[in-house]
């Protein structure tokens, strides 16, 4: 969600394809396929594959940017699992802001998502 | 910490190596040693050839963990799950795993629970970070001798959270750990060296070092798409 107010306060058009992984450009982002690439990266942990990434952002972005976007990532496995571990879920007038977002990304379809439907249902 | 050319800020450097120290050291509800227990599980959870599916107990398949762990075996179960399936959690499964899947022995208490979330997400952050950038992972300090504070923030409550929080105006997920301060802590100084200080988080101008905030937001964004967190 942040990603899309970002850019609506820059005035920059964003799409989230670099989001979902399912396009080839940089969705309105400078270097954005670039670095949706180094996050697939760090998810996947194959040496091979990160070493690649890690060239090509160090090449057209460099060493700082290469630090600071692994930080970035790194940062939101930290986060996920807080959010996932306690239960932390929109509340009904924060589910209404998202949810074109959410319908765009697809999140309501994973198990996290369906979990925080059902329990603010049943509240 | 890290021995390497890259430019790692200074901030970044030090936030980790305090976090780092605090593993070796007693916690609010865990030991020294059982929070460098945990630490090192999730080593071995994420360094695992093939880890068990969601829905199996990683402390039920034979080989899988050590039969003289220090730790509960619903620790263990917890350490897994959160660290290979954390998209999949459900309210029930953290109430199962604090009554301790139904062996009262293995029990752990709401605020041990939290505190293991808080330290599996930071050995997850910091690991991945040393990985992303080919570096070592961070060794760990022998534990230092001393009891857990067991203190308890006198207006934490149940408020929605599958766990007790303490009431402030920040997002939800910056509430989820208050019910231990410390751990929030921990979180925040992190959170501010890697990504964005919480009080500037609705600053979207706000550009972050090296990168515009739509690539902090694109890098953050993707990362917890492939985490599959709904959050």
């Amino acid at each position: 969600m942040l990603l899309s107010l970002s850019g609506q306060s820059q005035d920059a058009q964003v799409s989230f394809d670099a989001v979902t992984g399912t396009g080839n450009d940089d969705g309105g982002v400078a270097h954005g396929r670039l670095l949706a690439r180094l996050a697939e990266a760090m998810w996947e942990g194959e040496p091979s594959q990160l070493a690649a990434v890690r060239d090509d952002v160090t090449a057209a972005m460099g060493g700082d940017a290469l630090v600071d976007a692994v930080a970035v990532s790194a940062n939101f496995h930290m986060m996920t699992r807080i959010a996932d571990g306690t239960g932390t879920k929109y509340d009904r007038a924060g589910l209404e802001r998202t949810a074109e977002v959410r319908a765009q990304v697809g999140v309501n379809d994973m198990a996290s998502g369906q979990e925080a439907l059902r329990l603010l249902t049943h509240r | 910490m890290y021995d390497t050319d890259l430019p790692i800020r200074s901030d970044l450097r030090e936030a980790h190596a305090t976090v780092v120290d605090r593993w070796s050291r007693p916690g609010t509800w865990w030991t020294a040693q059982e929070r460098l227990a945990i630490v090192a599980e999730v080593r071995r959870a994420r360094d695992a050839a093939e880890a068990p599916p969601a829905w199996v107990r990683a402390s039920q398949v034979n080989g899988s963990v050590s039969g003289e762990h220090s730790l509960p075996a619903a620790a263990i179960d917890v350490i897994w799950r959160l660290t290979n399936h954390s998209g999949t959690l459900t309210a029930e499964w953290c109430d199962a795993a604090i009554d301790g899947f139904g062996e009262p022995s293995d029990a752990i208490t709401p605020g041990q629970y939290t505190e293991l979330v808080a330290l599996v997400a930071q050995t997850n952050c910091i690991d991945r970070f040393a990985e992303g950038l080919s570096l070592d992972r961070p060794t760990l300090g022998g534990p230092v001798a001393g009891e857990p504070s067991r203190t308890v923030p006198e207006d934490a409550a149940m408020r929605g959270h599958w766990v007790p929080t303490v009431p402030s105006d920040y997002p939800a997920v910056v509430q989820a750990l208050s019910a231990v301060p410390a751990e929030n802590a921990a979180m925040l100084l992190l959170s501010d060296a890697q990504y964005i200080p919480v009080d500037e988080m609705f600053d979207l101008t706000s550009d972050r070092n090296s990168l515009s905030r739509m690539q902090v937001e694109l890098v953050a964004a993707r990362t917890s798409v492939l985490n599959e967190c709904f959050y």
